[in-house]
């Protein structure tokens, strides 16, 4: 069995780090999750993940610091930012810095698998996971 | 890739420039021509669509049922071909409506200052308007007949991502700085982006629906649910939310519908 895509989700808030693990874990991916930025990096600097994705707004190195980090140390790494703050000036500067996709929060848990999944056909590792459409009226 | 908003006060100005880049990207064009097929869309005439766009583009004294109406043809038709990416778009006042997207970029073409000396800032009945509406916001939506754009002015440049004097740097200048700029990764379409056209097509949908029966009404979306901001009174409230939940059953994608009464309807941007 081939290796799991490895995930590391950084958000200041606890909620969005419990709600996104599992979530996304449930399509076979591992994940870890980091509520501070500095943590986050350090552990960046030991794996190579396969994704990381990023909230924007956080005390001391903001998301997008964080996305010019790895974009200078990985070519590799694929950087999705979230943000609950979300505006065309900053969609289009993280856009311009490398990020690979940008969602405005709050967002439903099949709309980050799709751009997980998007994102690991982008790396040349597709998943086997199919999102369910659910309608709700 | 992008789409590509091009408008000038001079329309052939816009139009030439449109199509050049168009060829140059392999995109798809979209002019006043589509007018046409709007109008059969929509059972209405070229002339109205037409006229309709004449009064956006003017000083907007009251507008009326049909202007607001025929407004709204142009906007849903050009909103749902804007969904599908890689457009070059001119004539069809997209650059009122197709705003907050960040994948879509907005490029006024000015010429010889002509924008400028045939600015209706320079018109004193113009410059007498904007003091009242910095006096008197409410009598100023009132007069213009609640249209959604009334505030909206097309030559604040600050409406626009670029700006090009066609008559300083020339054609070829203008229109290779609009397919460089296009090319940009931060003009990539985006999840975020996405959703902002998505919400803001729902909504041009629903609002054709609305104006067949209600005026005096703003309907915004956000992802599936309708938030309807109508002019009436509480009384009214519960019968005009009904009509209006039960037109929403029409558009699939509308999963909820939020009806708010006010007495002063709130402004888009």
């Amino acid at each position: 069995m081939g290796k799991k895509p490895a995930i590391l989700i950084l958000d200041d808030e606890l909620i969005v780090c419990k709600r996104l693990k599992p979530a996304i874990e449930k399509m076979g991916c591992e994940v870890e999750t980091y509520l501070e930025s500095k943590s986050a990096l350090k552990r960046i600097d030991e794996k190579e993940f396969d994704i990381v994705i990023t909230d924007v707004r956080m005390d001391d190195i903001d998301g997008i610091q964080v996305l010019e980090y790895i974009r200078k140390n990985s070519d590799r790494t694929i950087v999705i930012i979230i943000t609950g703050y979300a505006m065309v000036s900053l969609a289009r500067e993280a856009m311009e810095k490398g990020a690979f996709d940008f969602i405005s929060k709050p967002f439903k848990p099949n709309e980050i698998r799709k751009v997980i999944l998007k994102a690991l056909d982008t790396l040349g590792i597709p998943l086997d996971y199919k999102i369910e459409n659910k309608h709700t009226r | 890739m992008s789409s590509i908003l091009v408008s000038s006060n001079v329309h052939t100005i816009a139009e030439n420039v449109a199509q050049k880049v168009t060829q140059q990207l392999e995109y798809t064009y979209i002019g006043t021509s589509f007018l046409a097929t709007i109008a059969n869309e929509f059972n209405t005439t070229v002339d109205k669509l037409q006229h309709a766009l004449n009064w956006l583009r003017s000083s907007k004294s009251v507008s009326n049922k049909s202007i607001e109406l025929n407004l709204a043809y142009i906007q849903q038709a050009v909103l749902e071909k804007l969904i599908h990416d890689n457009i070059v778009c001119d004539g069809l006042a997209a650059h009122f409506y197709a705003r907050g997207v960040s994948h879509i970029l907005n490029v006024r073409i000015i010429s010889e200052n002509k924008e400028i000396k045939n600015s209706p800032v320079n018109d004193k009945k113009f410059y007498l308007e904007n003091i009242r509406r910095i006096i008197d916001p409410i009598n100023i939506i009132r007069t213009s007949g609640f249209n959604q754009f009334s505030l909206v002015d097309e030559h604040d440049m600050a409406l626009y991502d670029i700006v090009l004097d066609i008559g300083k740097i020339g054609l070829d200048s203008t229109i290779n700085t609009i397919v460089l700029t296009a090319k940009k990764q931060k003009f990539k379409p985006m999840n975020y982006s996405r959703k902002t056209l998505d919400d803001i097509t729902l909504a041009s949908k629903f609002r054709v629906l609305l104006l067949s029966r209600f005026s005096n009404f703003r309907v915004s979306t956000d992802s599936g649910t309708a938030i309807v901001h109508i002019k009436c009174s509480k009384r009214q409230k519960a019968k005009v939310a009904e009509e209006i939940k039960v037109m929403a059953n029409r558009i699939p994608e509308i999963k909820f519908v939020e009806v708010h009464a006010v007495t002063k309807l709130p402004v888009l941007h």
